[in-house]
């Protein structure tokens, strides 16, 4: 099957899985307006705690900044209503217009205070929602996904079942002109060697060296031992003893192509393939800033059932082992313990990933879908503390 | 400051102390755990959730602070029972969060949703442990508040607004230091003495001279007076720091961004004009630039209302929380 | 790259030759006796102590600051002598990335 059915959406922003109407607080104390004014409407919304303070560096900004334009020009949204305290706020609504998004705002203190934003707020939000109504799904080459990839509460079985499954998947949509992103810069430390192999070009060989060298450093300067954060006591209970296991366990999820870029978190790939992400290990700061890069399905690995999703973004949720899967079936998607049972192999466990994605791209719901998962945050900027005075702006 | 004397103000007394809400809270431990939490609590008026984006992959100042943050909060005087929703993985333990809740003498239960076995089973639960604990809180005695009875917390906008505005919160925390209440006042004081601080602070302000302790962030004072809590300069923050060190009742000036309420203690909202004036539906109080001498009267007024009944920020359910983060997170 | 006993489940699973530890698909009480292939080598692995499902059971002998082999790369070094059979995990291991390796 060369073609899937997915939404088209105008000018660069590509095709979409989905077809939500969201409502993004552009800063936390908009945070309880968003909700208050979403509710019940159809519309789904997103909740954070990002609050700019004087010392606000410019790269914190604007990594802030092109995650909530990349979010909010996700092509799985038809539209988005933006939620502004103050006026100077709503600087990025002529951003996220010009990527040919439908987008409206409502500046709360020009609304005449809460109350006034959340009437005003739903008087917004109807036409918004009303137009994408209209929208249908069009036939398109498979090639128009970009896949995220992430794996939580990860145990050893993760880099065994799950992860390696995952990768077959990945690597059949790469080879079907797909896009797959691979993330958690911190879960990277210990593979690089590995991955840097399977660069496409020195360059970017060299950009993996970096963004795993950087994380280490950042990790030594706050004087912390990484092993305090990494592996999680979860972790070392499900039988993980080293970051480099863990690490070479979670890589196993991106396959065996060519590593084609390194992006910056949040950032959109110029090219098509597998590439990495620079994100941090959190699940959920990792998730955004690949939706917020434009992937319109994601493919979660799970030991233990973490039951997170995303507000825009179906998250199918695969089990590395059938305890898990059978426990947490509320949670979980599909089932990759069954390569321990010999009822699949890693190639036919792969290829159902592959088929299920292709499905979920298309309208299927994912447990996290039908639970109303929505968990958002954002990642600041982790490298102030290596940056001098010469090279921070 | 008749209004609030002689048991003006209706509490009820909690294994966690005296307080002027019955709030079942529920707490999850980690931001993987934030969903099923608000799904226990949807429809049910009597308990509300938490929401932060805390708990996994933090590195360990971080870890400990949001220990510290959930744990001050399911303490709270003003809660009459919490629930701790964990995930089961995560680096701040459910269990560990729950046992020290416990330790501290709060009415508390436990659910873990990799324990119970996904979401649905961890809802199902987690509504059997509220119905306990709402049970229980059912025998909680009431009982007449007194200002001494009671902890406000102070957010700190208001020492950089003008003096002719800033005198009337000097003045209401004068009043309520004269009235045996203990005061915290939020503050950024970056590691000055407090004392000092206070003083280069306050000193353009007329008003009554007070004396403050000191307290570290959501941390709960020992006994009453009036104390500086070193906070960051983030609003919400502020409110959290708080919230976690025992205030029955928070005083915010609105001087920037906008209102918003406290899932565990009542918010009194003081709008400082101009700024504020877009806000004159939302605030309990609003300041002029010249305010009139009863201008710390009102103040005071709207803190013994908000202690009395629901906020209607409560009731429409605009809540500010976060636990501020003090290194990347990983 | 397998490992098995008699049964048709697989018991451990080395992933790959080089390893010098294969992880316990099944809790492996004290005294069990397991295979485990590499090429087309057969050993035969006692495990010393129980090995949790998971968990690493050791399939070679390492000295005292030897890498520990999975997936066919280091994924830490030995804190102490490992023999065949015996529980490898954070009290006979430590990781090697404290500090920045390039190449």
């Amino acid at each position: 099957m060369g073609e899937i059915l997915l939404y088209r959406r105008p000018g660069a922003r590509g095709w979409g899985a989905r077809n939500h109407v969201l409502v993004l607080p552009l800063v936390a104390s908009a945070s309880g307006v968003a909700r208050a004014l979403a509710r019940g409407t159809g519309a789904t919304w997103v909740e954070h705690d990002y609050e700019p303070t004087a010392d606000n560096l410019p790269r914190n900004r604007e990594r802030i900044a092109l995650t909530l334009v990349g979010f909010a020009t996700n092509p799985n949204v038809g539209a988005v209503l933006l939620v502004a305290d103050t006026p100077e706020r709503s600087v990025l609504l002529e951003p996220i217009r010009a990527t040919g998004q439908q987008a409206d705002l409502v500046v709360v203190t020009e609304a005449g205070g809460l109350r006034g934003a959340i009437e005003q707020g739903r008087a917004r939000l109807w036409p918004l929602l009303t137009k994408t109504a209209a929208a249908s799904r069009e036939r398109t080459p498979v090639a128009a996904l970009m896949l995220g990839t992430e794996c939580g509460g990860s145990d050893a079985l993760s880099g065994i079942t799950a992860n390696p499954a995952l990768g077959v998947a990945s690597d059949h949509l790469i080879d079907a002109g797909g896009t797959a992103v691979l993330a958690e810069t911190t879960e990277l430390i210990g593979a690089e060697h590995l991955l840097a192999r399977r660069a496409a070009t020195p360059a970017v060989a060299e950009d993996i060296y970096q963004i795993i060298h950087r994380y280490e450093a950042v990790v030594l300067a706050h004087g912390e031992d990484i092993r305090g954060a990494n592996p999680a006591p979860g972790n070392i209970e499900g039988g993980l003893t080293t970051i480099e296991e863990k690490s070479l366990g979670g890589a196993k999820k991106g396959g065996t192509r060519t590593i084609q870029q390194v992006v910056e978190y949040a950032g959109r790939p110029a090219t098509s393939g597998l590439v990495i992400m620079d994100s941090p290990g959190n699940d959920i700061e990792q998730m955004v800033g690949m939706v917020a890069a434009g992937c319109q399905v994601a493919a979660f690995t799970t030991g233990r059932g973490t039951p997170t999703g995303s507000a825009i973004v179906p998250v199918i949720k695969i089990a590395t082992n059938s305890h898990t899967a059978t426990r947490m079936q509320d949670n979980i998607d599909l089932n990759a313990g069954l390569i321990l049972e010999g009822a699949e192999t890693l190639e036919t466990m792969g290829r159902r990933i592959y088929d299920a994605i292709l499905a979920v791209a298309q309208g299927e719901l994912t447990k996290a879908e039908r639970l109303g998962h929505r968990e958002f945050s954002i990642s600041r900027y982790p490298f102030a503390v290596l940056d001098t005075p010469t090279t921070a702006r | 400051m008749a209004e609030a004397s002689e048991g003006a103000i209706r509490g009820w007394q909690h294994p966690s102390g005296t307080g002027v809400r019955q709030h079942l809270l529920v707490i999850p431990s980690v931001i993987c755990a934030a969903q099923a939490a608000l799904t226990i609590v949807d429809g049910d008026p009597s308990a509300v959730a938490i929401e932060h984006q805390h708990g996994c992959s933090q590195l360990g100042g971080d870890a400990h602070l949001t220990e510290q943050v959930l744990t001050g909060l399911g303490i709270h005087p003003n809660v009459a029972g919490t629930l701790v929703v964990s995930l089961g993985c995560e680096t701040v333990q459910g269990v560990a969060l729950h046992r020290s809740i416990v330790g501290r003498g709060q009415r508390a239960e436990f659910v873990g949703i990799q324990q119970a076995g996904g979401t649905g089973a961890a809802v199902r639960a987690g509504r059997e442990a509220l119905q306990r604990l709402r049970s229980g809180a059912a025998s909680d005695a009431q009982v007449a508040l007194d200002w001494a009875d009671l902890c406000v917390g102070v957010e700190g906008a208001w020492l950089g607004v003008p003096p002719g505005q800033a005198r009337v919160f000097l003045e209401v925390i004068g009043e309520l230091c004269r009235a045996g209440a203990t005061v915290i006042q939020a503050a950024s004081t970056a590691g000055v003495d407090a004392n000092d601080w206070w003083e280069q602070a306050t000193r353009q302000v007329p008003g009554p001279r007070v004396r403050p302790g000191t307290l570290s962030y959501a941390t709960r004072p020992d006994g009453a007076g009036v104390y500086l809590m070193e906070a960051p300069p983030s609003r919400i923050a502020q409110k959290t720091g708080l919230a976690a060190a025992g205030a029955h009742v928070i005083l915010s000036p609105l001087a920037s961004g906008l209102p918003a309420g406290c899932p565990v203690a009542p918010v009194a909202h003081v709008g400082i004009a101009p700024y504020a004036r877009p806000f004159a539906e939302d605030v309990d109080v609003m300041l002029d630039e010249n305010p009139q001498e009863h201008a710390a009267a009102a103040v005071l007024d709207a803190i013994v209302a908000a202690c009395r009944t629901a906020t209607p920020l409560e009731a429409i359910g605009v809540f500010e929380m976060a636990i501020h983060r003090i290194g990347p997170t990983m | 790259m397998s490992g098995s006993s008699s049964s048709a489940r697989p018991s451990v699973l080395l992933l790959d030759a080089k390893d010098t530890a294969a992880v316990a698909l099944t809790p492996l009480p004290t005294g069990t006796a397991i295979e485990v292939t590499r090429g087309g080598d057969t050993t035969r692995v006692v495990a010393e102590t129980l090995i949790p499902f998971g968990h690493k059971i050791a399939v070679a002998p390492m000295a005292a600051g030897d890498p520990v082999v999975k997936y066919g790369e280091v994924i830490g070094v030995a804190t102490t002598a490992i023999r065949p059979g015996q529980h490898v995990h954070i009290h006979n291991v430590r990781s090697d990335r404290a500090g920045a390796h390039h190449g």
